[in-house]
């Protein structure tokens, strides 16, 4: 994802409530809770812990840092110059309360007095810390992709749903208006049935090879490998490891699997297609010749639903943009970050959906995405991405992931998840696991 | 089988690219040498030959003798003998070099010779005619370590050896310079890597003179890594050739290690080089330096290696080049079954292979991954006890669809112990081995407590009735209760998935017992719900009155997840005596399932002591009241904060039949304006059928709210067909404010048709015969719709009698798009009553006489003139400093500064001046522009505003970062010496640099100019020191300003401190600093 569009969109949203402009900020809290200085009273904030506290960890905890009713009192990252950094901005912000640092996840997680964890780990690190919080009973913000394969993230699914936790998925685009409103055009039918979704994602890049290096100094290499394959650390580019591992295979599908919780997220919302699959899925990639990131360059890949809805999944040289396209019989919607668009210009307009026709996910106004899980970690409601719809979003990646790799079609039973009749490509549903970590 | 599957490999990693050569006969190369380099060796020629060649192949030595000579030797024999291209004639004898011997041949090839001196004049002149006049001449590696006292030669052959920094044992990128010249067609257009001893060449070695074909890829830093390099150009040719009088030369100075000769690659350029020599193959020979568009090079791409693929694979180390694994990749997808399995075997040999690197065994497993079958479980299963390969044996073993596979883990798993032990069962776990679960079962009583936890978990994920009863009977330490728990629930919750619901519903009654931890209940209790549906509403109803919290939070979630197959109606009536969270909780999830059932219960939380019950109760009734709770939740619309806002937003949302009806009855009915502003403005957002009348009659309510919130409705949705309408309340409206939303509404109606050009006339029409604030609203309105018809009234306006709608219409022209109003503005300048009126006229004249730049700047300074003299008062000369301050022009300085003496607005136009000169100075050239600048510190790799002297390109940046014309310093400081060429008196210094610390760039915290004669002693003549900033500041350009008494210098040096750390108040805290430069000035010329 891009972050300075993000950071960007925050910083706005900030200043704009500094300058006294009319953001209310309605919430579940009761008046009476409210401590003296206008923050809810201790016993009813929601204490947290953040795992992952570096690049798009660092941003998150900021983003519910800003939140009254947050208490951040841990965090944890396995390099320890984001770990100190991130315990002084929390001590800094909370007013002087403490905050504990961990090496270990399961240190933090096992601390007994946590409400709610959030996690921003590279995505090999994804399942086993989400599951360990699902299981000690903490609610869980946790990042897109929901995991590095299609198998962990039933895995995080289950457990979420066994012990009843609240989930949020940071596919943030769900809490822009824009996105929801051309989602409700598709949903109430306003372009006729829709036969065809075109997802337009980022293109993939490549780097030269890069000789191995000392770890540096701070630097858990081990533990930030995690259940991921053994290599050597270098620089994956400009933060350490911090970024760019999202292009390198072992930790990430690259550009593919880091926006399908975007925009194929949105595509799937917009058709209602959230708690199922595509029955086939077949594509092409262009792979980096060499160099150390592996991820697909340029990529492309159909998927068909039963009842013959095709979508289109393609890197944006090929897509020609980037976003989500819906082609229905009369006419289309096209929806990204900057802007909404449609075949018949009056559908823009917000009012086209009245109380009466079919409406989308609503929290309580001006409610931002992690004011979403806060209301939620409250109210106990589904949040606007919950992990089963994060799962199912994900899953479209991975199975495009599979089917270009290895250059066959794909027939998916999206009930049982399970690749028919393609042994090969079933073998790449789930990875192992680097001891001694175990799911 | 084998060798198609090599073509197969070889096709994607190695030098030869024919898709189907034809059948060459090997069957009389018997040795081992000869056999490789006959399969590697072209089945053709490059060319037809148009006659017989013979080429002498000459291999003496008088200095160093090449043992690839022989092998050299063999591979022409072979050359000639599968190609027909020539036949070959080995000698070492200088008599063939008598005019009379060399007439037999066609060309000579110089195999390795080393040191020859051609004593001879004779055969030296026989040699350059030879060639000269039509004939050949073919240098192999060592051939230029000859010629170096005989300079025509040396010209001939193209360069002159000058030792090798790449020697024999090295491995070497090499790039084909033209990937689509014929002779480098056998390399497909793909630069390589190849174990040789490569010549540094140097003159009479030129571009100029030749065409060179290959050379060394200096982009691979395994090139660059040497010693012994002289040239500075970095130019390494490999091969060339080079016509010569009427013949030509062809020179490779591959050819030291006998191993090259068995490469297709190699062996295809030796063949078209020598061919090209012989005159047989045609192609362009012009010097390289002479094209007009240079050729791309082809460079390399991997370790494309004559031992094949899979030799390359057992020796690869992490942070070699993976090209090879990409090719291999390539192949798996295109390969058939039987390719396949002789892909799994050719791995499994490399995989086995004692002396394969650490990362080539990964890489094998990696690729075995995708080929794997029963065979490969052995070789893997040998890896399990292996700390650096067992997890990449199971990365393979975990997704096979084999059983062999869990056998294999299965029996390994006795003979393992610690980190290894827990990998497999991890994997025999994911595989859902049930076979295992015995074993597993020993393990998770055993005493090592972090393999009996992977255990208990691994026979929760197993599942099925024995996993599950083992469980069951397990006695676990209390470290060990909590996986225990949760490995007994995910085996319950298999067991239920299977269908065996008594023995997955015995488990979940003993874990929901009070006496468990809460999570391990409420999970407990989602099974028990989930296996009785039918009663899961009164269990519901139950545990939302449990005296855990966490169960009550559970039983919200679970009545939510269940959705229509869990009854609602326990849960209803049990509802006015849950505790009050749960009440919260219970409405919340009964409103996200849609049951309108629980709508009462929603109404009466409304009278809930707590707030939270409260607010749940309005935010339920958006989703599942109906048309009856319409009234209620408009009372409520009116309370501040949290619960009012609630309710406004359930009124606008209420999906209900005769909502909007039941909200414009309400409207009628009730006595409250603050309810009925509150319910206009909900259905403003609903936009029933309708609307307009209503607000319009709103719009004259007795209630100063209700009558705002309609004109905010009536801008929100009022079209061209309701102005008239909105026309009658011109008349009617009681405050500014209202007047304001009144004009605001007219301005959208119009707006919403044809840009207004349907409206105009209707709203000037409606002029006539208005008091002077309508009309003074009217003209405001028509000031928001500039256009011809639009102007008329404006400009009658501009001399109205009465102040108020003149000053409108002054406005609405001194904002006016084009010139067209100018001369009334001055008009109205002159004839102004008031110095508010006449300083905005002016104004507006102006700025109108600047648009569109059109004038000269005589003119533009004869109009400020003007208007100074008509300026009376100092808010009217203000106004005049300024639009001069703003005009952008070098008239501007000279007009301001002699303003600057005035008593009343002197320091206004001084800081005016101050502004323009600033402004200006920004496109002026200046005296260091395009001067050399050496930076101590280079810029960062991405904001390098087009290199090295971008700080003096006379090109200044905006407020963008990204502009490309700032040079970024990440965490660095600056510091940049100017050479200005010459001596010269220093008057004037800036440095501009950016300050966007939204973006993590900060200023500079110290800044320090100096001037120098020598560029060895500097002398201070500015120090700015502001300091590290204490808050955020708006993005802005930061410049650095130093006059300097005239004094002589020939360099600037300029040191700008980077803050270093983002502060601590910053977002960033901690992390590097930008500092971004864009210009530095030297006398900047402030001409007109």
């Amino acid at each position: 994802m891009n972050r300075s569009t993000r950071l960007d969109r925050r910083g706005f949203m900030k200043s704009a409530a500094a300058a006294g402009a009319a953001i209310a900020l309605p919430t579940f809290i009761p008046a009476a809770a409210l401590g003296r200085d206008g923050r809810p009273a201790p016993s009813n904030r929601i204490v947290m812990g953040f795992i992952g506290v570096g690049s798009q960890g660092r941003g998150n905890m900021n983003w519910f840092l800003d939140k009254e009713e947050v208490q951040v009192v841990a965090v944890c990252d396995a390099d320890a110059a984001h770990l100190e950094q991130a315990r002084r901005n929390v001590e800094e912000r909370g007013g002087g309360t403490g905050c504990a640092a961990y090496a270990d996840f399961r240190d933090l997680i096992g601390r007994g007095d946590l409400d709610a964890v959030a996690l921003a780990l590279p995505d090999q690190w994804h399942a086993v810390p989400a599951i360990a919080a699902a299981r000690a009973g903490l609610d869980i913000y946790g990042e897109k992709p929901l995991a590095r394969s299609i198998r962990e993230s039933r895995a995080i699914c289950e457990a979420v749903l066994r012990y009843g936790r609240v989930w949020q998925t940071g596919s943030w685009q769900r809490s822009e208006r824009h996105f929801r409103h051309a989602c409700e055009l598709v949903r109430n039918g306003l372009i006729g049935q829709v036969n065809l979704v075109e997802v337009g994602l980022p293109m993939g890049k490549t780097c030269g090879q890069k000789p191995p290096q000392p770890v540096p100094e701070g630097l858990d290499w081990e533990r930030w490998l995690g259940p991921a394959p053994w290599r050597p650390y270098c620089e994956f580019g400009s933060d350490r490891c911090h970024w760019d591992w999202r292009w390198i295979m072992d930790f990430s599908g690259g550009q593919l699997t880091d926006w399908a919780g975007h925009h194929i997220d949105i595509a799937h919302w917009g058709l209602g297609k959230e708690h199922t699959g595509p029955a086939e899925v077949e594509g092409k990639a262009d792979y980096p010749a060499d160099g150390l990131w592996d991820a697909p360059v340029t990529y492309q890949f159909t998927c068909r639903y039963a009842g013959g809805l095709e979508m289109r999944v393609a890197s944006d040289d090929v897509m020609g943009f980037m976003g989500t396209k819906w082609h229905g019989e009369n006419g289309w919607v096209y929806v990204d970050r900057e802007r909404i668009d449609a075949s018949d210009q009056r559908l823009l307009s917000y009012d086209v959906i009245g109380p009466n026709d079919v409406r989308l996910y609503r929290g309580p106004r001006n409610r931002d995405h992690v004011d979403n899980f806060l209301d939620c970690v409250r109210s106990r409601q589904l949040t606007i991405t919950p992990v089963e719809t994060a799962c199912r979003s994900i899953s479209v990646g991975h199975l495009g992931e599979i089917a270009m790799l290895t250059g066959r079609k794909i027939r998916w039973d999206p009930e049982k998840e399970r690749i028919i009749g393609d042994p090969g490509a079933s073998a790449l549903l789930g990875r192992s696991y680097r001891e001694p970590w175990v799911l | 089988m084998i060798a198609d599957l090599r073509a197969v490999l070889f096709a994607a990693l190695l030098l030869a690219c024919q898709s189907a050569p034809p059948p060459k006969d090997l069957g009389r190369y018997t040795d081992e040498e000869s056999l490789a380099m006959a399969e590697a060796m072209p089945a053709a020629p490059a060319a037809a030959p148009r006659a017989p060649r013979r080429l002498l192949v000459f291999s003496l030595c008088e200095g160093y003798r090449h043992e690839s000579i022989p092998a050299v030797e063999k591979a022409l024999r072979i050359m000639g003998e599968i190609t027909g291209a020539f036949t070959p004639v080995f000698s070492t004898d200088m008599a063939c070099f008598e005019p009379e011997s060399l007439s037999f041949f066609d060309a000579v090839l110089f195999n390795n010779t080393t040191q020859l001196k051609f004593a001879s004049p004779a055969q030296r002149q026989a040699l350059l005619d030879f060639v000269q006049g039509g004939k050949g001449v073919i240098g192999i590696h060592a051939a230029t370590d000859c010629f170096y006292e005989w300079p025509e030669a040396a010209e001939m052959l193209g360069g002159l050896f000058d030792g090798h920094p790449w020697h024999a044992g090295g491995t070497w990128a090499f790039k084909i310079d033209e990937p689509d010249h014929p002779l480098n067609a056998a390399f497909c257009g793909r630069g390589f890597l190849i174990s040789d001893e490569i010549y540094q060449i140097k003159e009479p070695y030129s571009r100029a003179a030749l065409r060179v074909l290959l050379s060394l890829d200096m982009s691979n830093p395994r090139n660059r890594e040497v010693e012994g390099v002289h040239r500075e150009d970095r130019d390494f040719a490999v091969s060339w050739i080079r016509p010569f009088g009427a013949g030509r030369v062809f020179y490779c100075s591959l050819g030291h290690n006998p191993v090259v000769l068995r490469y297709p690659g190699v062996l295809g350029h030796y063949l078209a080089g020598i061919q090209y020599a012989l005159g047989d193959l045609p192609a362009d020979d012009a010097p390289s330096a002479t094209l007009e568009t240079t050729p791309a090079p082809a460079l390399t791409t991997g370790p494309e290696d004559v031992d094949g693929p899979y030799a390359v694979l057992a020796r690869i180390e992490f942070g070699d080049s993976r090209a090879v694994l990409s090719a291999f990749e390539e192949s798996i997808r295109a390969a058939t079954p039987d390719e396949r399995a002789e892909i799994e075997a050719r791995l499994l040999e490399v995989l086995t292979a004692p002396a394969t690197t650490r990362a080539g065994r990964q890489f094998a497993c990696r690729l075995l991954q995708r080929v794997a079958t029963p065979r490969s479980v052995p070789a893997l299963a040998a890896l399990l006890d292996d700390p650096e390969m067992a997890h990449m044996a199971r990365l393979v073993l975990h997704g096979t669809s084999f059983r062999h596979a869990d056998a294999a883990m299965r029996d390994a798993l006795p003979h393992l112990s610690g980190d290894l032990r827990l990998g497999v069962i991890d994997t025999l776990a994911a595989r859902g081995d049930r076979e295992a679960a015995h074993y597993l079962a020993e393990l998770a009583a055993g005493e090592d407590a972090i393999t009996a936890r992977a255990a208990i978990l691994a026979l929760g994920r197993i599942g099925g009735a024995d996993a599950a009863s083992m469980l069951s009977n397990l006695k676990v330490p209390e470290e060990l209760r909590a996986a225990w728990l949760d490995a007994r629930l995910v085996c319950a919750d298999r067991l239920r998935s299977e269908g065996l619901d008594p023995e997955a519903e015995t488990i979940y009654e003993e874990l929901s017992a009070a006496s468990q931890p809460p999570a391990c209940r409420a999970a407990a209790w989602r099974g028990l719900l989930q296996l009785h549906p039918d009663k899961a509403g009164t269990q519901l109803a139950a545990l939302f009155r449990d005296p855990e919290p966490r169960l009550r939070q559970a039983a919200a979630k679970y009545l939510s997840e269940m959705g229509a197959r869990a009854n609602a109606a326990p849960v209803i009536a049990a509802w006015p005596e849950l505790p009050a969270d749960a009440q919260g909780m219970a409405l919340l999830a009964l409103a996200e399932r849609g049951d309108r059932a629980a709508a009462p219960a929603a109404l009466s939380a409304l009278d809930s002591a707590h707030a939270e019950v409260r607010l749940a109760g309005l935010q339920a009734l958006g989703r599942i009241g109906a048309a009856e709770h319409v009234e209620r939740l408009a009372r409520a619309a009116v309370l501040e904060g949290d619960e009012g806002q609630a309710a406004a937003q359930s009124l606008a949302e209420l999906p209900a039949a005769g909502a909007d009806e039941a909200m414009l009855r309400c409207l009628e009915q009730t006595e409250d304006g603050a309810v009925r502003a509150a319910l206009l403005s909900c259905l403003v957002e609903r936009r029933p059928a309708g609307l307009v009348p209503v607000l319009l009659a709103r719009a004259a309510d007795e209630e100063a709210a209700v009558r705002l919130a309609a004109l905010r409705g009536l801008a929100a949705c009022a079209a061209a067909a309701d102005l008239p309408g909105l026309l009658g309340l011109l008349a009617r409206v009681a405050s500014d404010e209202e007047r304001g939303e009144l004009e605001g509404a007219l301005a959208a109606a119009c707006g919403r048709t044809d840009g207004g050009a349907e409206a105009v006339p209707l709203l000037a029409a409606a002029l006539a015969g208005k008091d002077a604030p309508a009309r003074a609203s009217l003209l405001r309105v028509l000031g928001r719709m500039p256009s011809a018809s639009s102007l008329e009234p404006l400009l009658t306006a501009a001399a109205d009698a009465d102040a108020e709608p003149r000053a409108a219409a002054i406005a609405a022209l001194a904002d006016w798009p084009d010139a067209a109003p100018a001369d009334a503005l001055l008009a109205a300048a002159r004839a102004g009553t008031s110095t508010e009126e006449r300083a905005r006229a002016l104004g507006g004249y102006l700025r109108l006489a600047g648009l569109g730049g059109e004038r000269s700047p005589q003119e533009m300074r004869a109009i400020f003139d003007q208007a100074w003299e008509l300026a009376r008062t100092p808010e009217e000369k203000e106004v005049v400093i300024a639009r001069a301050g703003e005009a952008q022009g070098f008239w501007t300085l000279s007009f301001l500064e002699p303003l600057g003496a005035d008593a009343a607005v002197g320091a206004a136009a001084q800081q005016a001046y101050e502004k323009a000169a600033s402004a200006l100075a920004r496109r002026v050239d200046h005296g260091a522009e395009g001067c050399a600048v050496t930076l101590a510190l280079p810029p960062s790799e991405k904001y390098q505003a087009g290199g090295q002297n971008a700080l003096t390109d006379g090109e200044w940046g905006s407020e963008s970062f990204s502009d490309g014309r700032w040079q970024g310093f990440k965490g660095e400081s600056l510091e940049a010496v100017i050479d200005l060429g010459r001596e010269v008196e220093v008057e004037d210094l800036r440095a501009g640099f950016l300050s966007d610390m939204n973006s993590w760039i900060f200023p500079p915290v110290r800044v320090e100019f100096s001037l120098s004669l020598d560029g060895a002693v500097y002398e201070t003549v500015g120090l700015f020191e502001p300091g590290a900033p204490a808050a955020e500041e708006d993005r802005q350009l930061r410049d650095f300003h130093v006059r300097v008494e005239r004094k002589r210098a020939r360099f600037v040096r300029v040191a700008a401190r980077n803050i270093g750390a983002l502060p601590d108040w910053h977002r960033g805290a901690g992390e590097a600093a930008w500092l971004f430069a864009d210009e530095i000035q030297v006398n900047p010329r402030f001409e007109q």
